[in-house]
């Protein structure tokens, strides 16, 4: 189930990304062509591969996968578009099927939405210049990509949860519609709010150039005058032809003069808008950075799920002072030493634990861990021959944790 | 305070479509690309999508809450329980596909859903959905496998980034405070041992030689050889006869179970413990099923008065869950505490208790001790163990197979 919705909104994605590369083939070349083609095509595209796979009970060759390319060329071609386009539609449309279908875990998502972004924009820019009135809806696929993609992921996240998890149907449908259409109808309206935002800044960006001495600048005087006479200007048919003349050069002039103020002022909203990113993303990848660090580290403790090392941290081990009895002293040097090779005890953590953990044998260090007890539990003394066993057991224990990191 | 520690990792795939958001309005002010083009439109699109995941990672965690009530369930070794936990968003931010990552001790097993396991800690993961303003039960089912307890070693949430591609990770900062206590297996053992009315106590019997003076119930005839202090005066004269008391015949029954978990001349655990364990279960079951009272002693150290784990007398059903939650609490990663000293204190109480049994390794240095209880009137046990059959010898026979 979960696989199935990730494949049909993949699917989808990759299917916008055509749609919108074939939409502005037809836009470049002046070919007035109907979205709604391309989205039939699409659809019974799909369904036409549902259906051979029910009937295939799923078991489906490539020997299908060609014959669903060849019914899709022959249905884009009687929707009426170019045989080259129908190609490059039933090609990439069958391909992502197949592909689907071989390889459900495919997951090309983020390669397909920055290569739409990215393509889009190249794409609009030639229909722009020609002034073609359709180029603005070939960018509105990558609108519905993004959205078709919140829904999906929502959805499948939904769909990974136990059924007894799940709550109400017509909860999660609201959630899985609610949050694209609640970005959708932010996004209108911060749309149709911009001409104010930017008029405002505009304002008060006179008005700060005014205030700190530069409101008699000729950028200031241009946008006033420009203003100004915009709001004069006659109708060109009540002129006479020398006037035009003279209208026509002194606009051409103030055309050269508004544009480099419009520039300039462009120019200093993209130089802070790039600075502030600049600034912004200089910040965030240090704190990027320093965050991963520790992220490791608390990673490889949570593993375990214990606190921190004992002497992990270099400050706490400084602070740190060797107890002065011999027998304790020798055994803190000995964890000091580990800890800084990452094998050290934990605080919460018996020496028995510790070795078992390393998967040592604690029998074999028991004269160790019963004289270190005694010392730094039982507060009792040990006598000459129990210290020299002590010892020796010790630097064995060392040397075994010397060929543990070797 | 909050409650979770909150680590967000992310792709940085949405700060990617900002900045080229970023550029898009930037072009869309220019009169070449269209005066508010769809450009402008996408580049709205596009930050909107990155500040609102943004808002997500931030807020998530503000009005969730984990109700950490206190939990403690007892169970044998094979039974199933069930670990509750209530989540709460108190916010209007959901969680979709959340994955709760546990860690808890592994003598128990959570369903077929451990993850992995490492030393003496399991992980376990389960999927949720949590809407806004909404709370949500969350049962984990469980089997107790092995002696000893359980706890939750740590509790995370890992919550998938609204739109994708980061996942916020939410570590609950408290202990989680449910405890599972896991009763030790019970084994049989051979009770061969003849009671022997030793010592004088509180406990009727039909058979004893000794009486309670004060506990008297009826009157007799008297009989030739019966003490005057025990002659019924009221109802000799009642009778005109002399009428002797019929007192309680009572004798001293209660056990004392001594566990020694140490390996022969070292502080390390027996291998044997669970064995040992287990048998200690059994006496207290049988002395508990039989109405005897006991006491026990095991030398693994604690705090308090008593430096060690001790179980004072007593007998019931309630003293007998008290007697399995010490035996659980056992924890053979720990330390021990010498049986000498264990053994002293045991010598201070013995003289209360008829029977001693003994279980675990016997040293020589022991047996002087056990040899002094024997001279008070205790009859001391010790345990055998061969070939999976377990029983107890009288010390005397425990000498004898140890010459």
């Amino acid at each position: 189930m979960n696989t199935g919705i990730s494949a049909v909104y993949r699917f989808l994605i990759d299917a916008c990304l055509i749609m919108m590369v074939i939409y502005f083939l037809n836009v470049d070349v002046g070919r007035e062509i109907n979205v709604s083609s391309l989205v039939i095509s699409t659809i019974v595209l799909a369904l036409i591969y549902f259906i051979l796979k029910q009937l295939l009970n799923g078991r489906m060759l490539l020997f299908h996968f060609v014959l669903l390319g060849v019914i899709s060329f022959m249905m884009n071609a009687w929707l009426g578009l170019l045989l080259f386009h129908a190609t490059i539609i039933a090609i990439f449309l069958t391909w992502r099927l197949a592909l689907y279908y071989f390889k459900p875990d495919t997951n090309q998502e983020k390669g397909i939405l920055i290569t739409s972004v990215l393509l889009g924009f190249f794409l609009y820019l030639p229909a722009i210049f020609l002034e073609n009135p359709d180029a603005h809806t070939g960018l509105y696929f990558i609108l519905v990509q993004f959205t078709i993609l919140i829904g999906g992921k929502i959805s499948t996240r939904m769909m990974n949860v136990e059924e007894h998890n799940h709550s109400g149907k017509a909860k999660q449908l609201s959630y899985i519609f609610g949050v694209p259409s609640g970005i959708l109808l932010i996004t209108a309206g911060l749309f149709w709010f911009t001409p104010f935002m930017i008029k405002g800044f505009y304002s008060l960006f006179s008005w700060i150039a005014y205030q700190i001495g530069l409101g008699a600048t000729p950028l200031f005087e241009w946008f006033n005058r420009q203003q100004a006479e915009i709001e004069t200007t006659p109708n060109g048919e009540q002129e006479n032809i020398s006037q035009e003349e003279q209208n026509v050069l002194e606009q051409a002039r103030e055309q050269t003069e508004t544009i480099s103020a419009e520039t300039i002022m462009y120019i200093i909203i993209g130089a802070c808008i790039i600075s502030a990113i600049g600034i912004y993303y200089r910040h965030r990848n240090r704190l990027i950075r320093k965050k991963s660090k520790t992220a490791d580290e608390e990673k490889m403790q949570m593993e375990t799920e214990k606190l921190s090392f004992r002497f992990s941290d270099l400050k706490e081990n400084l602070k740190r002072k060797a107890p002065k009895s011999e027998i304790r002293k020798a055994f803190f040097e000995l964890e000091r030493w580990a800890a800084k090779r990452k094998l050290g005890r934990y605080d919460d953590e018996t020496v028995e634990q510790w070795l078992h953990r390393l998967q040592l044998d604690t029998n074999r260090y028991a004269d160790v861990i019963d004289f270190y007890q005694t010392v730094r539990y039982g507060e009792q003394h040990l006598t000459e021959d129990e210290k020299r066993q002590y010892t020796d057991q010790l630097i064995e224990l060392k040397n075994t944790l010397k060929q543990k990191l070797t | 305070m909050k409650q979770f520690h909150k680590d967000i990792k992310n792709d940085r795939f949405y700060y990617g479509l900002a900045i080229i958001a970023s550029f898009f309005i930037f072009f869309s002010f220019f009169g070449i690309f269209g005066i508010y083009s769809s450009l402008m439109l996408i580049g709205i699109f596009l930050y909107v999508i990155y500040f609102i995941n943004h808002l997500y990672e931030k807020n998530i965690d503000r009005k969730l809450a984990l109700i950490n009530l206190r939990q403690s369930i007892r169970l044998y070794s094979g039974e199933t329980g069930q670990l509750e936990f209530h989540l709460r968003q108190n916010g209007w931010l959901p969680m979709f596909g959340a994955r709760l990552v546990m860690t808890f001790d592994s003598n128990i097993q959570m369903g077929n859903q451990s993850k992995y396991e490492s030393m003496n800690i399991s992980t376990v993961e389960k999927r949720l959905n949590l809407f806004g303003r909404e709370s949500r039960k969350i049962s984990i089912p469980f089997t107790a496998t092995k002696r000893g307890i359980a706890r939750v070693r740590s509790l995370r949430i890992e919550i998938p980034s609204l739109f994708g591609y980061g996942k916020i990770t939410l570590t609950l900062k408290e202990l989680v405070k449910a405890e599972i206590l896991v009763y030790p297996e019970i084994k049989k053992v051979h009770l061969n041992h003849r009671s022997k009315h030793q010592k004088m106590g509180e406990y009727q019997t039909n058979f004893s030689i000794f009486e309670d003076p004060i506990t008297s119930y009826g009157t007799r005839d008297y009989a030739p050889g019966d003490p005057l202090n025990r002659i019924h005066w009221k109802s000799t004269a009642k009778k005109q006869v002399f009428q002797t008391k019929v007192v309680e015949r009572v004798n001293q029954r209660s056990w004392l179970i001594l566990l020694n978990v140490r390996t022969k001349d070292s502080p390390a655990f027996t291998d044997r413990i669970e064995n040992l364990i287990s048998t200690v279960a059994y006496l207290s079951r049988y002395a508990t099923m039989k109405g005897i009272p006991y006491e026990l002693l095991i030398n693994v150290p604690k705090r308090g008065n008593v430096s060690f784990y001790h179980v004072s007398n007593g007998y019931g059903r309630d003293h007998y869950a008290h007697s399995l939650e010490v035996l659980a609490r056992v924890n053979t990663q720990g330390l021990t505490a010498s049986f000498n000293s264990c053994l002293a204190y045991g010598k201070s109480i013995g003289r209360s208790h008829p029977y001693v049994f003994h279980l675990g390794e016997v040293e020589q240095s022991f047996l002087a001790s056990y040899q002094e209880m024997e001279n008070t009137g205790t009859s001391v046990y010790v345990m055998h163990e061969r070939f999976q059959t377990t029983w107890f010898e009288s010390l005397k026979s425990h000498q004898e197979v140890a010459k």
